[in-house]
């Protein structure tokens, strides 16, 4: 085979390797809390970004309080740790409306809204992207709600994720 | 110009494994949709890319059919009903 001819077949190949690398799945949305914030505990994702969550680590809620949370889609290439952002259209459910309701709002936004005791997942799936991601909801008595005198205000710690990610978005 | 086995092998690969899958077809309705409201989409995702799965190809149509079928205002969230409507389309078994 001439080396043209070679260099021709390893572009061929190397584009078709190139073409089926995997589709971006949804494995991970980052969300902030906006409204309600005094009424919720979650774990930070960290110190620096006290004001960001996990969903799939889940949120605490205050009986009979509504909240709004911005969300960020991300996946992680299977050859590195870090996530890149997702951009679409959010879609969220609950598997106990009666105990938590979900709401959209624009931007990426979703209002939720803890009716009673007890706890719910609410899924995530972002249009154009394989996959979604549950998050564990419990909503706690009012009465025995610890409150977070130091709860990290929304505007700590970056709050944005990144574009894409929660409070950014479109 | 005369193909080797090689090159033509080559081309297979791409026609067999990467052709316009179904995944591009769903992505393609998504991305039309997204464009017409206004909305975030081709970043992420560039139709062509990725191998399609028939699981991920199910999702993916599935998720074309509920956004092709709502509005801006459902797809964008200021239409808290309609986008409800849209969120349990998508989430459906």
């Amino acid at each position: 085979m001439s080396g043209p001819l070679r260099a021709r077949v390893a572009l061929v190949l190397a584009t078709s390797a190139l073409a089926c690398d995997p589709l971006p799945r949804l494995d991970t949305v980052e969300a902030q809390v906006g409204e309600g914030f005094e009424y919720c505990n979650w774990t930070p994702i960290s110190p620096d970004s006290a004001a960001l969550f996990d969903v799939s680590e889940g949120l605490e809620i205050k009986e009979a309080v509504g909240v709004a949370l911005t969300v960020g889609g991300y996946w992680t290439n299977p050859e590195s740790t870090t996530l890149f952002p997702l951009y679409g259209v959010v879609a969220a459910t609950s598997s106990a409306p009666d105990v938590v309701d979900v709401f959209s709002a624009p931007n990426n936004g979703v209002a939720l809204l803890a009716r009673k005791p007890g706890t719910a997942v609410i899924t995530f799936t972002l249009a154009g992207h394989p996959g979604s991601v549950d998050a564990p909801i419990t909503v706690t008595p009012s009465a025995s709600f610890i409150d977070v005198e130091e709860a990290p205000l929304p505007s700590e710690g970056g709050g944005g994720g990144g574009t894409g990610g929660a409070g950014g978005g479109s | 110009m005369k193909c080797s086995p090689l090159v033509i092998t080559g081309l297979l690969l791409i026609v067999a494994g990467c052709e316009e899958s179904r995944c591009d077809v769903a992505l393609g309705t998504i991305e039309d949709k997204a464009t017409e409201c206004g909305l975030p989409f081709a970043d992420s995702i560039d139709p062509g890319q990725g191998t399609c799965e028939d699981a991920d190809a199910s999702d993916l149509e599935r998720q074309a059919d509920c956004t092709e079928a709502a509005s801006c205002s459902a797809l964008d969230g200021s239409d808290t009903a309609g986008h409800r409507v849209f969120s349990e389309c998508v989430s459906a078994p």
